[in-house]
């Protein structure tokens, strides 16, 4: 066979369109289980740092919680007692909270 | 619609519907592009391009609108070939020299097709992977190198000796006897 150099181009620019034929479909089948949307994502992110806020300012005298909490990490231990459980469940939310917006596309 | 509206859904809503539009509209280019990376293995080429697109699906957050949606799932194609590549542990003999049925050879396509595909089968997939998505699908140099990871140098390299093979092979009698004098 002899092929013409100047038309070995076109030759390769030839790209004939290839019919779907059930492709998208068996691949839409394929697809993991849908994951929770962006805003419900939002939601959670949302939800948990109200709820934590709502807590902590239910729980009377915050402020002293917090510098309890602070004096119970250098040693002070007894002093804070069943309050550490309260700023327990303000840092779980708060990481809930945390873990729902790194597992978002933002 | 164009792509940009379509991939803000499919991130935003996990729009199913969305995602399969994209993939109609590009299924043809990417099974084509792979097509040619696999020697006209058609089911090779399919199996490749559904991890293609899988990946694509899962990774469409990081997608970023500098270089086209299908620069980037050329560039997932190519990575996932290289992927099934290792795995099957093939050699480039083994990819290069076993001719396989090309796709092309039903009525509609002719013997300088045929003659084509069998040369292309010749090449080293890089320099395969390059004419392609040069000639095939128009793109620059630029855009190929970040397509294949490869240094610009490379690229142009590949396109150079690729067509240099090409133009020899299909001035050469082939070896069928199909030539003509």
């Amino acid at each position: 066979m002899n092929e013409q150099p100047e038309s070995l181009e076109s030759l390769l620019a030839d790209a004939p369109y290839i019919d779907d034929a059930g492709f998208t479909e068996s691949l839409m089948k394929r697809l993991p289980p849908r994951r929770p949307s962006l805003r419900f994502r939002t939601l959670i992110l949302l939800g948990s740092t109200l709820a934590s806020t709502c807590i902590v300012a239910a729980i009377p005298g915050a402020r002293q919680l917090l510098m309890q909490a602070a004096g119970a990490l250098v040693g002070d231990a007894a002093a804070v007692g069943s309050n550490l459980v309260a700023a327990g469940i303000v840092l779980g939310l708060a990481v809930w909270g945390a873990l729902g917006a790194a597992q978002s596309d933002f | 619609m164009e792509d940009a509206p379509l991939i803000a859904r499919v991130i935003a809503d996990d729009d199913r519907h969305a995602f399969a539009t994209l993939v109609r509209r590009h299924q043809s280019a990417v099974r084509g592009f792979l097509l040619r990376l696999c020697c006209g293995d058609g089911a090779l080429a399919d199996d490749i391009a559904q991890e293609t697109f899988l990946r694509a699906y899962q990774r469409i957050g990081s997608y970023r609108s500098e270089g086209g949606f299908e620069s980037w799932l050329f560039a997932i194609a190519y990575r996932s070939f290289l992927s099934e590549k290792r795995r099957r542990h093939w050699s480039a003999e083994e990819l290069n020299a076993e001719p396989r049925a090309v796709e092309a050879d039903d009525e509609t396509a002719g013997d300088v097709a045929a003659d084509l595909a069998r040369a292309l089968q010749q090449l080293r997939e890089p320099e395969r992977a390059c004419l392609s998505l040069c000639y095939q699908w128009g793109m620059s140099h630029p855009e190929i190198a970040k397509v294949l990871e490869l240094p610009m140098g490379t690229i142009k390299t590949h396109i150079a000796r690729g067509k240099q093979k090409l133009r020899a092979l299909l001035s050469s009698d082939d070896p069928g006897g199909e030539s003509e004098p």
